[in-house]
């Protein structure tokens, strides 16, 4: 037909062909008698039974019994049994062990045929090695019973929503979360969605808007009654599975009960807004008191009739008086350096700052008067948020408490920082000294040493501050060899932008 | 110089009254609220050369009643006393030309009365 000599194959030959075309596809062939004794047996055979260290050539394995040539690990026979039964067993999958112990998989297609010349009734097999295939199903299966199990045990619900056939998978989470169990919602897959939108009627509207295309994953918080009546809360992440045409044609998402939790926040945000008003009312009106009593005494200092032990007793008044108030200016500070908008670096003149500082503390701490030195330096202005005086004050007023022997000797000085941008204020004082162990400890909240009053206050609002005003402070020993002698509040400040 | 004082606690109005009085200085008016300030600032036969206002009060608060004679009378010249150092920049804002944080020395009062009479006086 195309010109080449017609060439026809010998029976033998295609024999051969055959036999290489069933190896190469992992097909052999056996056969034997129900004795057990082999027959005949193929090159193919021979390698999925993995018998060719024992049988060096099919023919070799003729006369041996097949049940020497494997080693069973189900029921002993029972593909006999089977054939037996039935005459003809299709796609029977056989697990058995090679001599070697190795486990393998093989197909089965079993048929009884009869030797041509006894009539003997004959086992005639085909297998197919599926070992790799079995071995890929099992490590699959145990991969979805390993993330089952993570599934089922998981605290949130796991969800798989169909949109046209409703609720196709819930864990079994649902049951602890909503009362609901996994079978009563699946018996109607419309239920959930029912539920869900009769606590949360926007939700209706979500879904509907999520289902058109182009919706992405997202977070939504939707309230769910409880079988009990009561309402919970949840919060679903959702990602939304689509079809080749970009159409959403399920959803897939966690469920996480987050009722505890907002009810907690709730109580924590009222608590705090009722402290905060508390705070803010006694502030209020403390201070107008405070005002009264300052402004009062101050008309009774001015006047000449006050003199003697008389004047200094209200001298003392006034003193205590502006301490309170003092201390009621750092309470105030509190809220106010939580909230970022009153926390608006600006530029502040640093040496008026500190005159300001200390002018305060010789009103309240006369006893520092003669002790207390500051180096003006005019014309310098440094970045900070506005109470940035209010941090200075406390460092400075923390020195003169801590004084040795009641007798402050408190210096300030403004120096040039390593980099141009940067100034250092260095507070330095005559107290007892910080260690390095309890340097870090100093400026958190509530820190207090010994049995000194206070509330701790003053130097976690002064590193708060200075840090919102974008500086750092930090302490150093005003002599290397002895703690003892007192320290440096060293505050880093940058300078305002041109102001060098 | 005419002061006139505005603040819901009595005690406090006496105290500023005395202190003013004490310095030399008139007081033309006062009030309890911002509402009552706002009405007797426009009764008040001659203008103040100071209006002392305090924030926090009942019916109308002080910056309320500060924009609206502001409104009115751009040349008002009103100091805003509170004790809630949060307001100082609305206080600003809406005019006053001072935010003085309560509470605060019968020098401070009197330097910043005399400062504005001052330069009040400058800019006539």
């Amino acid at each position: 037909m195309n010109g080449l000599p017609e060439y026809i194959m010998s029976e033998e030959e295609m024999d051969i062909i055959r036999r290489e075309a069933l190896e190469f596809a992992g097909i052999g062939m056996y056969r034997y008698k129900f004795d057990g004794t082999v027959l005949y047996m193929d090159h193919g055979a021979l390698k999925i039974l993995e018998i060719e260290d024992q049988f060096d050539s099919p023919e070799a394995a003729i006369g041996e019994k097949i049940e020497n040539m494997i080693i069973y690990t189900g029921q002993r026979y029972f593909l006999r049994s089977k054939i037996r039964e039935h005459g003809h067993v299709r796609d029977l999958i056989y697990h058995y062990k090679t001599l070697a112990g190795k486990e393998k998989w093989a197909l089965h297609d079993s048929y009884i045929t009869r030797d041509e010349k006894t009539g003997e009734e004959l086992i005639q097999v085909i297998i197919k090695d599926i070992t790799e295939m079995m071995l890929t199903r099992l490590a699959l299966r145990e991969s979805e019973e390993r993330f089952q199990r993570l599934v089922n045990s998981a605290p949130d619900i796991i969800i798989r929503w169909s949109v046209d056939k409703g609720l196709e998978y819930i864990s079994p989470s649902v049951s602890d979360i909503t009362g609901y169990t996994p079978d009563e919602l699946l018996s109607d897959p419309m239920l959930v969605m029912k539920l869900a939108c009769s606590a949360d009627p926007k939700l209706e509207r979500d879904y509907r808007e999520a289902c058109e295309p182009g919706f992405t994953p997202y977070k939504r918080e939707l309230v769910f009654p409880h079988k009990n009546g009561s309402d919970i809360l949840l919060e679903a992440r959702v990602t939304p599975l689509k079809d080749e045409k970009d159409g959403i044609i399920a959803f897939e998402g966690i469920l996480r009960d987050i009722t505890e939790k907002v009810i907690a926040e709730r109580k924590i945000l009222g608590a705090k807004q009722l402290a905060e008003l508390y705070l803010d009312l006694m502030l209020h009106d403390i201070t107008n008191f405070n005002q009264i009593c300052l402004g009062n005494l101050d008309l009774m200092l001015t006047g000449a009739g006050l003199a003697g032990k008389e004047r200094a007793l209200a001298v003392k008044a006034r003193r205590q008086l502006l301490k309170s108030e003092n201390l009621i200016s750092k309470l105030r500070i509190i809220p106010e350096l939580e909230n970022d908008l009153n926390n608006i670096v600006m530029s502040i003149d640093l040496d008026k700052t500190i005159r300001n500082c200390v002018e305060t503390a010789l009103h309240l701490y006369p006893e520092a008067a003669d002790n207390l030195r500051y180096e003006s330096r005019e014309e310098l202005t440094v970045n900070g948020i506005d109470l940035l005086e209010q941090a200075i004050y406390n460092i400075i007023e923390n020195g003169i408490k801590h004084a040795a022997d009641k007798k402050p000797e408190i210096s300030i000085e403004i120096k040039d920082a390593d980099s141009a941008d940067f100034i250092e204020l260095r507070v330095a004082d005559n107290g007892p000294g910080i260690s390095d162990e309890i340097k870090p400890e100093v400026f958190k909240r509530q820190f207090r040493r010994g049995k000194k009053k206070g509330l701790g206050l003053g130097l976690s609002l002064s590193r708060d501050i200075i840090e919102k005003s974008g500086g750092s402070v930090r302490i150093e020993n005003r002599d290397d060899e002895d703690v003892s002698k007192g320290s440096i509040f060293i505050i880093r400040l940058r300078r305002s932008s041109g102001a060098h | 110089m005419n002061i006139f004082i505005v603040d819901d606690e009595a005690e406090l109005v006496d105290f500023y009254i005395n202190a003013v009085e004490l310095d030399g200085h008139i007081v033309v008016g006062t009030a309890a609220d911002g509402e009552e300030a706002v009405k007797k600032y426009f009764e008040l036969k001659q203008r103040p050369d100071i209006v002392l206002m305090d924030h926090r009060m009942p019916i109308k608060n002080g910056i309320e009643a500060t924009a609206e004679i502001l409104n009115v009378d751009a040349d008002a010249r009103i100091i805003i006393a509170s004790a809630d150092r949060s307001i100082r920049d609305d206080a600003l804002m809406a005019g006053a030309i001072e935010f003085k944080q309560k509470p605060f020395s019968l020098d401070k009062l009197l330097m910043n009365i005399i400062e504005h009479a001052l330069l009040s006086e400058t800019c006539q």
